[in-house]
């Protein structure tokens, strides 16, 4: 229902979203911690649903339920896998440093 | 108002989004993250989408960020410096530039107009609060249980 003087422009959305994506970004670059930047692929991946959403109302897409469930399904797997893979790297005491996981290679 | 109710939890959300590289300990940015799951959420609800916001909160809050909590809660805190905050800002304000470069001096005249009027909020308030209640508290009964984990293992750690 439309209220007058409500209306919020579709361009803040898309801005926060653009932001959490930058955020997301920047911390993928300038992180060396694993599980962080694994964070910052999930902040990337969340900052998509927004958009996707904002689309969604603005009628620019009429159908986004398949690239949220999409969206939705790669981020829980990819933290399924990355939770396995960071309690291995606690227990072979490699350290969390990127650049020395190099250590892990046979 | 609804402009203060997107202002409120857009800042919510960025102040957790950044938190998460600047806080020391993985659990703590675990929880950072787990913040910006569910202020993205709220976003969902002031966007009129009360459907997405609650399944938003349910599979990714509910699960995923529980799980990466009881995964990283017997994590010792970062051993090393790993974000370099003057090399982040500087990314961050690059990125920004250039990713909202391109929709800056653009009012998206051609798109259909929108009939925003954050009717999602008064729904949450009606008929989906009850199940973000629920939430909220799955959410702080998982951070409590690994808060009480974490007491146990220092006291046993002192031996007591």
């Amino acid at each position: 229902m439309r209220q007058e003087g409500n209306e919020m422009s579709m361009l803040l959305f898309l801005i926060l979203s653009l932001e959490v994506f930058a955020v997301g970004l920047s911390g993928l670059i300038a992180s060396r911690h694993f599980l962080i930047m694994v964070f910052s692929i999930e902040l990337m991946l969340v900052s998509s649903t927004l958009v996707a959403t904002t689309f969604y109302y603005y009628g620019v897409s009429s159908n986004i339920g398949i690239f949220l469930f999409a969206v939705w399904a790669v981020m829980a797997s990819e933290v399924i896998a990355v939770v396995a893979v960071y309690r291995y790297l606690q227990r072979a005491d490699t350290g969390m440093d990127v650049k020395k996981l190099s250590d892990m290679k046979w | 108002m609804y402009l203060w109710v997107f202002a409120l939890v857009a800042f919510l959300e960025l102040a957790a989004a950044v938190s998460v590289y600047l806080l020391k300990s993985v659990m703590h940015a675990t929880i950072a993250l787990a913040m910006v799951f569910l202020f993205n959420s709220l976003m969902f609800l002031v966007l009129g989408q009360p459907l997405l916001a609650v399944i938003q909160a349910f599979v990714v809050i509910g699960g995923i960020a529980t799980y990466l909590i009881v995964g990283t809660a017997t994590a010792q805190r970062v051993g090393f410096k790993h974000v370099r905050v003057s090399v982040f800002v500087a990314m961050l304000l690059l990125f920004t530039t250039v990713l909202n470069y391109s929709i800056y001096g653009t009012n998206f005249s051609s798109l259909p107009k929108n009939s925003f009027s954050a009717t999602g909020i008064e729904a949450m308030l009606s008929s989906i609060g009850l199940l973000y209640i629920i939430v909220l508290m799955l959410f702080g009964v998982s951070i409590g249980s690994i808060v009480l984990f974490k007491r146990f293992k220092k006291i046993e750690a002192r031996g007591e």
